[in-house]
């Protein structure tokens, strides 16, 4: 079971993991949107939650400090909304308007086009930190999609994350 | 703990036949440099199969991008070969399906 690992926090529409210092981090963020949406929701929503989840993760390591990062993932009537925090030290990011698909020959800047193309809501906070210690950013974004009917309970449905 | 979540076990691998270059598995930030590696060997036509990708995303874009610019210089390309659905949709998504070529 997820919550029997340290840092998880498993609830019938909610999943919170602890990724701080994992190699696979990314990976893990995709197996855990996998295991808590199969089912939930249509496979198209879960490959679009999982690509959003995967940029997230993958840009908070590459611009968090300390390798901070946290994947919160509720599951809602009206799909999946996911928020990424992690740990900052004053790092900016553009605003979530300008997070604009870049010519095809420019080597990056997709991760947060794709978060920007294949969901809505987007917010991202920063906070700053207390004493000597940094600040944190939280990105949340909501990959839309209605429940399948074949959960009982659809959005509201029981399963197990780790089942 | 799951078998999915546990940080052990390959995800990725590269296997290379004269120009020929197949990958499998997730390519993402964590396996994305080992493609580079293998692609950087080469300053002629590549034929990269994907259909093996399960799952790929901005990191992996960027490797196909860097290579076919390198040798588009020297008039050499990558050709994406049998990208799978995921591959598809997000070379889609990028805008990407005619910088380069993609061999279906």
């Amino acid at each position: 079971m997820l919550a029997s690992e340290p840092g998880v926090v498993d609830a019938p529409h909610r999943v919170v993991l602890r990724l701080d210092h994992h190699s696979r981090a990314s990976r893990r963020a995709r197996a855990a949107i996998a295991r808590f949406c199969d089912g939930r929701y249509s496979s198209s929503l879960v490959d679009d939650a999982q690509l959003v989840a995967s940029e997230l993760v993958t840009n908070a390591l590459e611009h968090g400090a300390d390798g901070v990062v946290t994947l919160d993932v509720v599951a809602g009537d009206r799909g999946v909304t996911i928020a990424v925090t992690c740990a900052n030290d004053g790092w900016r990011p553009a605003r979530p308007e300008a997070w604009a698909l870049p010519s095809a020959s420019q080597r990056g800047g997709r991760g947060l086009a794709f978060t920007s193309m294949l969901s809505s809501d987007i917010t991202v906070e920063r906070l700053d930190g207390v004493f000597d210690r940094p600040g944190c950013l939280i990105v949340v974004a909501s990959v839309e999609g209605a429940p399948t009917d074949d959960v009982p309970g659809g959005g509201q449905g029981t399963a197990s994350v780790g089942r | 703990m799951t078998d999915e979540l546990a940080d052990g076990g390959d995800v990725f691998d590269v296997r290379v036949d004269g120009n020929d270059v197949a990958a499998s598995g997730e390519l993402d930030a964590d396996t994305a440099p080992r493609l580079a590696d293998v692609l950087a060997d080469f300053d002629a036509n590549v034929r990269l199969d994907m259909s093996g990708i399960e799952f790929i995303d901005s990191s992996g874009l960027r490797v196909l991008i860097e290579t076919e610019t390198r040798l588009s210089a020297n008039s050499h390309h990558l050709t994406v070969a049998a990208p799978s659905p995921q591959v598809q949709r997000v070379l889609e998504l990028a805008s990407l399906d005619t910088y380069l070529t993609i061999e279906r």
